[in-house]
């Protein structure tokens, strides 16, 4: 963006609901409200806290904490099991609140979304006031809080916002950045997880100012590109590119995976929720219209070790048996036979947009048109509602959504 | 709904509503029939929608003038209400 006086700054907000699910739930049962509250993905599993309310908090209960470990911190804590279709609605209105100020939104993941304001003050003024429009708008449509941060990039912005919670608005000018940055240790920037952070701790890099200072050809040598991006986060420099909200970035893979209830020594159990989750995967690939040739499957055993292996074959497939015959062949190789099973998980990558081309094999066209009509039977009453014989009784997890959702384009607009 | 507290109860029972269709609160449940017993609709705490297949399904968490918490539903298709929990 340009005018006469030159380019425009950027003016990059992130919004982050508080405790998301959890204030879902205190909303739908008032009930709940003031009292310490767990959104889990299975109560009666071996499921983890996916949001704890601020109440829950209190004790100590952190997100990603096991329910036996978050109901030790939290006796009275009420339990409630997640309900993602209630959430990824709730964050379908909150898309369409922002989208009333900017086009430019990117929904980072269901609770969190960056909005690009480069250029709307005219119309709705200073982006404090479009900050503090947007956090009364989503307390009175939907009675939830958020944290709103903003800065000339997304890392700021992201950054300001996880400084004051709940509630919080902060503005985070470049001409704060070296103090606060100085101090700040490198595992608060948003994409140094505690791996990395160890890592880069070994090195003798703490705080942003350490990282800012660290030479930028070792960081490079140690890292790659990555090593690049690292040293200019340590200048608190960071991508500013906001997708407008009907944009998405290309999918590189389909993948589904699913924890269960109990781990699965028997190998009826486990094949058929390899053949659940390829048929997902197969119905999600028709879905967008993609064949793969990789098809990877992960298995998470009981002792929480896991591993994945995957093959590529000659051709593309989007049917879930062939899917399913593939990743049975990696189960043969990669399944130990000692450990009960935890989790599985079935991908495929190596993606192509499907021409639609006839195939030259009666076998073949007979077999796409049989899928096409599970599909069409199935898009008009509900998944599952045709489907093989074997999934009749589907294997059931808990309900989750996953880090990387990202609304699709016919979710985009709710009413 | 899904407040695991003991009086929860899951449930998938048809049920009749009286209910106004208008054009600013497009759907708004007044009170519903279950069970043999009328209920009052004090306060619609939440709504959402879900799709199952072409069906956009309508959810609305209600409180009664006990302040009993359900789940209602209505589906676009097959015009029929439900409750889906109580609590």
């Amino acid at each position: 963006m340009k005018d006469s006086r030159g380019p425009l700054k950027r003016v990059i907000a992130h919004v982050d609901m508080n405790a998301f699910f959890a204030s879902v739930e205190q909303k739908h049962n008032p009930h709940l409200k003031g009292k310490p509250v767990l959104v889990c993905g299975n109560p009666d599993g071996r499921s983890v806290v996916a949001t704890a309310s601020y109440e829950a908090r209190a004790y100590g209960v952190k997100t990603g904490m096991s329910l036996w470990e978050a109901k030790r911190l939290c006796p009275n804590a009420v339990l409630v099991q997640c309900d993602p279709e209630k959430y990824v609605y709730t964050s379908m209105k909150l898309l369409s609140i922002y989208k009333i100020f900017t086009p430019k939104v990117e929904a980072f993941s269901v609770d969190e979304a960056f909005l690009d304001l480069t250029g709307t003050q005219r119309l709705f003024g200073s982006p404090e006031e479009i900050a503090r429009k947007i956090k009364k708008r989503i307390k009175k449509e939907l009675g939830l809080l958020c944290s709103i941060g903003i800065g000339s990039n997304k890392l700021l912005a992201k950054l300001a916002s996880d400084l004051k919670k709940p509630d919080g608005l902060v503005c985070l000018s470049d001409e704060e950045v070296p103090q606060i940055f100085e101090k700040l240790s490198v595992s608060s920037l948003c994409g140094i997880g505690p791996k990395l952070s160890s890592y880069l701790n070994k090195l003798g890099i703490h705080t942003c100012g350490d990282l800012k200072r660290y030479p930028k050809e070792v960081l490079e040598k140690k890292f790659g590109k990555v090593g690049l991006y690292l040293s200019n986060m340590g200048k608190g420099i960071g991508d500013d590119e906001v997708l407008f909200y009907y944009q998405s970035e290309p999918i590189k893979s389909v993948g589904h995976s699913q924890t269960l209830n109990e781990d699965a020594y028997s190998f009826d159990v486990i094949e058929k929720l390899i053949f659940q989750l390829s048929e997902q995967v197969g119905e999600r690939l028709r879905h967008y219209g993609y064949k793969g040739r990789t098809v990877c499957l992960t298995l998470r055993y009981s002792d929480f070790s896991t591993f994945s292996k995957q093959k590529t074959l000659k051709r593309f497939i989007w049917d879930g048996r062939d899917i399913y015959k593939e990743a049975m062949k990696i189960f043969g190789v990669l399944y130990n036979g000692f450990y009960g099973i935890r989790l599985a998980g079935v991908s495929v990558s190596n993606l192509v947009k499907e021409s639609f081309q006839l195939s030259l094999f009666e076998k073949e066209r007979k077999k796409e048109k049989l899928l096409k009509t599970i599909d069409r039977i199935n898009q008009r009453y509900g998944d599952f509602t045709i489907t093989w014989a074997r999934l009749l009784e589907k294997s059931k997890g808990g309900n989750v959504i996953p880090p990387s959702w990202r609304p699709t384009k016919n979710l985009v607009s709710v009413n | 709904m899904s407040n695991l507290s003991e009086s929860f109860l899951e449930l998938d029972e048809r049920i009749g509503a009286g209910v106004v269709f208008g054009p600013k609160v497009k759907i708004k449940p007044l009170w519903f029939w279950w069970r043999g017993r009328k209920y009052q609709v004090k306060k619609i705490t939440y709504t959402w929608k879900t799709k199952k297949g072409r069906a956009t399904l309508y959810h609305f968490a209600v409180i009664d003038e006990n302040d009993n918490l359900f789940e209602l539903c209505y589906n676009s298709e097959s015009l029929v209400w439900k409750i889906l929990s109580s609590a």
